[in-house]
Order: C-alpha cells, then structure tokens, then sequence
C-alpha cells in the first residue's frame, strides 16, 4: 500500500503520519499541500489511499477530490477533516470519496479503515 | 517585564495553532449550520503575534468600515486570559435575523427591530463563539470561564477592551478566521486575542498537542 497526505497544515500532516507508522513503518507516504500538489501528485504517483483535508489554499479539498476521481474512478481518498458540516459531508460522499473522518483524527478509527481497505483490496 | 523573545513562538507551534483553531472553529460552523440550515463557507485560520496597542489597527485594515460593524465581543479567563471578538459587517445583522423571524412576527416596530437584531447577534455569537472556544480549550487540555457576551459597534470596541484588562505593551496572540454562509452575502471574522500571561500555558499546551 503506498499512500498520499494532503494538507496545508504540517503538523495535520504529522500527525496522520505518525498513526499511519505506528500501523505499519514500511507503507510508502508522500505528502501534498493542497490541492493542486495532491492532483498532480496523485496523477503521478498512483497511491492507494488518499488523505485529503478540505479547507487548503489554492485548490481545496472539494476540487481536489473531484479531480481526483475525474481521473480515476476507483481512486480510494477519505477526507479528514475539521469541516464537519452535514452539507460538507454530503458534498464529498457524492463526490466519490470512501469515507469522511473528523479532525483530529483517532488511531482506533484509523486502523480499522486500513484494515477495511486492504481486506476489501485482497478479496 | 517579560522578556518579549519569550512570546515568540516556532513555525511548528503557529502551524499547530492555526491547526487547532482550524479544528475548533469547524466543530463550531458545523453547530450553527445545524441550527439555522445553513452552509457556511470556511477559510483557512491565521495566527499573529501583535502588540495590544496595534490591535484596532490591525483590525480596522482586515475589515471594512469597521466602525459601523457589529461586534459580539466575549471575555475569558482562567489557564488563558483573551477575549473572542466575533465581527459582522454592517447592514448584515438585517440579513442574520431573516434566518430566525418567522413570517407572523413580521412588523415589528423599529426599536423591537433593533432589540431582535441584538438577540440574534448574542445568540450567534453564543453558539460560534462558544462552541469554538470550548473545543479549542478541550484540545489543548486547558480550562477557562466565559464572562456573559456583550453586542456593540466596532467603534466602541477599543474602549471596552482596551483599556479593560490588556496593557498596550502587551503582546497579544490573535486568531483570526474568516467565514461566509453560501446562500447569501454574509462575511464573518472571529478572532482569538490572548494576552501575555496566557503565552506560557500556550506554548506548554502546544507542546502536549504536538506530542500526541
């Protein structure tokens, strides 16, 4: 599994970083911050999964996302997010995306949705 | 007097902040969108550190005719000292109370026209303010007390807090995040302004944040 970061916020990034290495330190992660840096790196290098905050300058979350799924319908990209409006949520359901997580994010959430997806990934 | 190098704070610990306002206020939108069925619109936060005397300035070049803006303004204290400021343009309180009136209260006389505006500025105030105070301080592991909200013009705002509590020399740290409902023209700003004696307990709760 490799795996694509995307906010503007470093310590946001960290701080999925470091649950995602707790869970496994040899899945490859690359980071992106915002929008535009996420679609041309997601272009490029095919990750996985996707982590994508919304509120980000010069292309947010909600355009990335479509993008994204413009350009690969099977992408997997779950928005992490401090927007948790139900119209937000909403939006980015019918966007394409796998799921919607709340900031900040919980190790125990996380690791169930890796396993979600790597048992899906495998059947 | 304490040495002002000690309010600097690292790009990492401005980044968290930033983060966590982010966070706060989120938890906050998503409170009123629920209450008055709207969208709002929110932008990424940004975190300054500016000498109190500088404040209504700083303020006043962000805002438009900030002298006829309405300012919910709402003091705190405990593990920080600060006041959130919650700021409309003017003319949009008319347009926040739609979101309320019901169609049988329509016609009410001027002066009850202006009493409800102020109710509907206190209780959004309340919920915004509330909601994204609480959660921050819950993220940062830290207590505070709320002094009832006030309602007034920008122009009176140097005077209410000025010279109430902070001195001009202090360094204050402001949060300031800007927001807008989707269906109509309503621009918002909020701001976080902590005084010096918060600034140790700040950088100490960052630190735990950071470590989580």
């Amino acid at each position: 599994m490799s795996l694509l970061i995307v906010d503007d916020s470093r310590v946001a990034r960290m701080l999925i970083k470091s649950i995602i290495t707790e869970y496994n330190s040899k899945i490859p992660i690359i980071e992106a911050e915002n929008g535009e840096q996420a679609v041309t790196l997601y272009r490029k290098e095919k990750p996985e999964l996707v982590f994508l905050d919304l509120t980000m300058p010069v292309m947010d979350g909600f355009e990335a996302l479509n993008k994204i799924i413009e350009s690969d319908s099977k992408a997997v990209v779950i928005i992490l997010t401090a927007d948790i409006q139900e119209k937000s949520v909403a939006r980015c359901m019918e966007a394409g995306a796998y799921m919607v997580m709340k900031k900040l994010p919980q190790k125990e959430i996380i690791f169930k949705t890796l396993n979600d997806i790597i048992d899906k990934r495998e059947e | 007097m304490m040495d002002k190098s000690n309010y600097s704070f690292s790009e990492l610990e401005l980044d968290a902040l930033g983060e966590v306002m982010n966070i706060s206020f989120g938890a906050a939108a998503a409170d009123l969108a629920e209450v008055m069925d709207i969208f709002i619109h929110l932008n990424i936060p940004y975190i300054k550190t500016i000498e109190v005397a500088a404040l209504p300035s700083y303020i006043r070049e962000e805002i438009t005719d900030f002298e006829n803006c309405n300012v919910i303004e709402q003091r705190y204290h405990g593990d920080f000292n600060g006041v959130a400021l919650l700021i409309f343009p003017y003319g949009t309180e008319k347009e926040l109370v739609s979101y309320f009136q019901q169609p049988e209260n329509i016609g009410y006389e001027s002066d009850e026209i202006i009493e409800l505006e102020r109710e509907v500025l206190m209780e959004i105030g309340n919920i915004l303010i509330g909601a994204c105070i609480g959660r921050l301080f819950e993220l940062i592991d830290s207590s505070i007390t709320y002094f009832p909200p006030n309602v007034l013009l920008g122009k009176h705002l140097e005077n209410s807090f000025i010279h109430s509590y902070l001195d001009d020399d202090d360094l204050s740290i402001t949060l300031r995040t800007h927001f807008s409902f989707e269906d109509r023209k309503i621009d918002g700003y909020m701001f976080l302004i902590n005084s010096k004696d918060s600034i140790p307990h700040l950088k100490k709760a960052l630190s735990s944040f950071l470590e989580l």
